[in-house]
């Protein structure tokens, strides 16, 4: 019996002597929302940038003789009701359909085409490096004109979910890049500003003022409309992140700023002040530390708003441009009368945006939450 | 060197040799600041004059009411803050020759001198909560010192496990984070951190006001027996002349930056020479019910340390107040042995005791 209680303390003790960070991460996986967001985020960021070749069926600039294809429905039972566990699509024929007086694309319920897992397809380099010819799904040995569009296809018969895909790589990267450039700035010029305050202080404050006092939007216009046109799309692509990153560092520089002073006077910080702590180590051992969780929530909470910023730049014409292939770009291309009237099917990806910022949203809730793990303190 | 400190000390200078901190004059002025550009409207004079003295080994107890400038001389002291005028006389061991004690200004002190300096006092906080890092090991909370002034090596932790038990706490605790915790307990973790190098002088900020009372007497206990097996010296802040009476050897009474009175720890509370001590002490409660004293209620609020009244600072609270008291600036001077006030009507007035 007291070697019972004896032991139960002891696992007692084990569970709560615990790091912070452990701590952290106990509480945040309590909260299923906040898992569930992480790991679509982890699939959407693996799948688009690591594998996209891999995932996707065709190659971003492969076009076919089906343009404006509407999305072909995946089928487990045919016409004549038999049902087979493989799913297939029927085959496209062209039609002339007179009362859009325009040419449109049929199912021809002749003809099957199964789809299959992990078939041979258009040749890629994984990461630019890694050759193969292996795509997640596809028609087994397609002949010319058998193709699968689960979400049709553009102007150029280009497959859709494929350049969804695609374009996600370069969005979702955006974010993530653009965010920790923000990081950098921000926690860096806060941090120094909140330590050292006096005229350092006072010019960091005064200079994110005046950039905040800008309306985002139209800074951004400003600042992307100023990017040469002759220069290549990859070099338009980094400087479209630094300019992201350079808007939107005030607000967090702000808070790290804010951070700092407040914990500068906390006693713990006085106590190593008082023992004759140097500056370095004030601030690495003690004040960053502690900002540390704040400003990773900030962040993640912020991702939504670059992608969002990218997609509305590409949007006005300002931000990418084809042949570079981002959300937004897609949307410039989905966001005429003539393509709502008739390929609805490119608003796909307003599904996908709305995907990656909700799950973004739900990651940062859960770390809000979590990284509080003693309540408050 | 003695002598040349003996010269500059005035008519507060203790008549003993043994002094370990020696204060003279401190300042400390807060500046206030307006408008887009910090323009300066003045100041908050948290610590305005203030004079006092800690002997070897002794406790000095640091009272008054919230906000007259308690912690602010604290830390000034050990220059957490600057000071704005004023020394700090401080007989330091690491600076003297072949272990003879040299008399030394923190206040003029540059920065690597003072940190030497910093391995001699230390400070208790008054915030169980906030004066631990939450992120830190208990281990590395009080192994902090000695890591700053690369003193920790291979035994360190052997020598941190014994002053952990020497405060009441287990050698299993060493890994453990403050939050697992209760606050008697985070207050000897920061009791062992400020012993860690060995400190002659500790700064004891309200170390127990945060506490329950039960836990407050252990506290207090527990100081008083480090003290005597380290020979260390306490300045000991409270707001409460109560805690004080129980620690203390001497005792200085603050009231809005200056000090009013400081003596002996008895002589204090049986011949109280400042109002101001004597209103404090009528709060105080008294172990005998069937002793009844009248509570001297103090009129007004305390004085505003920006904007503080002409002559005596005390003068709109005080019953015995006089013309004069609005005109002149009391001198702060030794009464009766050992015994300094700031009181123009010191002499004549018989004051209540405890
Ligand atoms: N960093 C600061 N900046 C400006 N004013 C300050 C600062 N610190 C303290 N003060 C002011 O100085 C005065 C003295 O404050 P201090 O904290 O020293 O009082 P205290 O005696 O320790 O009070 P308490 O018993 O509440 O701890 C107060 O009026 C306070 O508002
Ligand atoms: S100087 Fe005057 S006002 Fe001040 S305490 Fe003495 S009697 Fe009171
Ligand atoms: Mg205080």
């Amino acid at each position: 019996m007291v070697a019972k209680a004896g032991t139960r303390r002891e696992v007692k003790a084990k569970q709560v002597s615990q790091s912070y960070l452990s701590l952290v991460w106990w509480k945040f996986k309590k909260n299923r929302v906040a898992v569930f967001g992480g790991i679509i985020l982890i699939l959407m960021y693996f799948c688009m940038c690591i594998i996209p070749e891999f995932i996707a069926p065709y190659d971003l600039e492969h076009s076919t003789n089906f343009p404006e294809a509407r999305p072909q429905t995946i089928r487990f039972i045919d016409a004549q009701g038999k049902f087979s566990i493989q799913p297939f699509v029927y085959g496209l024929d062209k039609k002339i359909d007179e009362k859009l007086r325009k040419r449109v694309f049929v199912e021809n319920t002749s003809v099957k085409y199964p789809i299959s897992l992990f078939v041979k397809g258009d040749k890629y380099k994984l990461l630019g490096f890694i050759p193969g010819d292996i795509h997640l799904f596809g028609i087994r040995n397609a002949q010319k004109d058998q193709y699968v569009f689960i979400m049709g296809t553009d102007s150029l018969g280009r497959d859709f979910f494929s350049r969804i895909i695609f374009g996600g790589r370069l969005s979702l990267l955006i974010g993530l890049i653009g965010q920790v450039l923000t990081l950098l700035f921000g926690s860096v010029l806060g941090a120094v500003s909140g330590y050292y305050g006096g005229a350092v202080d006072m010019f960091v404050q005064r200079f994110t003022e005046f950039l905040s006092a800008f309306p985002d939007i139209p800074l951004f216009m400003a600042l992307a409309a100023a990017i040469p046109k002759y220069w290549s799309p990859i070099a338009v692509y980094f400087m479209l992140t630094i300019i992201l990153a350079f808007v939107r560092w005030g607000g967090l520089a702000r808070q790290v700023r804010g951070l700092i002073l407040s914990l500068r006077e906390r006693e713990y910080v006085l106590a190593a002040k008082s023992a004759g702590a140097s500056d370095a180590r004030l601030m690495f051992q003690h004040l960053l530390p502690g900002t540390v969780s704040h400003i990773i929530v900030i962040a993640t909470l912020s991702i939504p708003g670059m992608i969002l910023a990218e997609t509305s730049l590409s949007w006005l014409g300002l931000g990418l441009r084809a042949p570079l292939t981002s959300w937004g770009v897609l949307l410039q291309e989905a966001g005429t009368v003539y393509a709502i009237r008739f390929t609805p099917w490119q608003l796909w990806t307003v599904i996908f945006i709305l995907i990656a910022i909700m799950a973004y949203n739900m990651l940062g809730d859960g770390l809000r939450d979590a990284m509080d793990p003693y309540g408050g303190r | 060197m003695t002598e040349a400190v003996a010269v500059q000390r005035n008519d507060t200078s203790p008549k003993r040799s043994d002094i370990i901190l020696d204060v003279k004059g401190l300042k400390k002025f807060f500046p206030i600041q307006k408008g887009l550009l910090r323009r300066v409207v003045g100041y908050v004079k948290a610590v305005d004059d203030v004079s006092f003295f800690v002997r070897e080994g002794e406790t000095l107890g640091l009272v008054g009411e919230s906000g007259c400038g308690k912690t602010t001389a604290g830390r000034t002291i050990i220059r957490l803050y600057e000071p704005t005028g004023g020394d700090v006389y401080f007989s330091s061991r690491v600076l003297g020759e072949n272990g003879k004690p040299k008399m030394v200004n923190l206040a003029q002190m540059d920065k690597s001198q003072m940190k030497l300096i910093r391995q001699e006092i230390s400070m208790v906080f008054q915030d169980p909560v906030n004066s631990l890092n939450p992120r830190m090991t208990v281990g590395d909370i009080v192994a902090e010192p000695m890591r700053i002034h690369g003193k920790y090596g291979v035994d360190s932790e052997r020598v941190i496990i014994s002053l952990l038990e020497r405060v009441g706490l287990r050698p299993d605790h060493l890994r453990r984070y403050p939050h697992e915790f209760s606050g008697g307990q985070r207050q000897r973790i920061g009791i062992a951190r400020a012993l860690s190098l060995n400190p002659r002088l500790v700064i004891c900020d309200e170390p127990v006001s945060a506490l329950d009372v039960s836990i407050q007497a252990q506290t207090l206990n527990l100081l008083e027996d480090l003290q005597n097996d380290f020979n260390l010296a306490y300045i000991f802040v409270a707001h409460d002349l109560s805690v004080v009476q129980h620690i203390s050897d001497r005792v200085a009474v603050m009231y809005v930056g200056k000090v009013a009175e400081m003596a002996d720890s008895d002589e204090l509370y049986n011949h109280p020479l400042h109002p101001y001590t004597e209103a404090l002490m009528s709060a105080v409660p008294k172990p005998d019910p069937k002793y009844k004293s009248e509570r001297i209620i103090m009129q007004g609020d305390v004085a505003d340390p920006s904007n503080p009244p002409s002559g005596c600072y005390f003068h709109p609270r005080c019953r015995y107040a006089e013309a004069i008291c609005k005109e002149k600036v009391p001198e702060f001077r030794e009464l009766r042995p050992d015994h300094f006030v700031a009181c123009h009507r010191a002499e004549e007035l018989t004051l209540k005791g405890v």
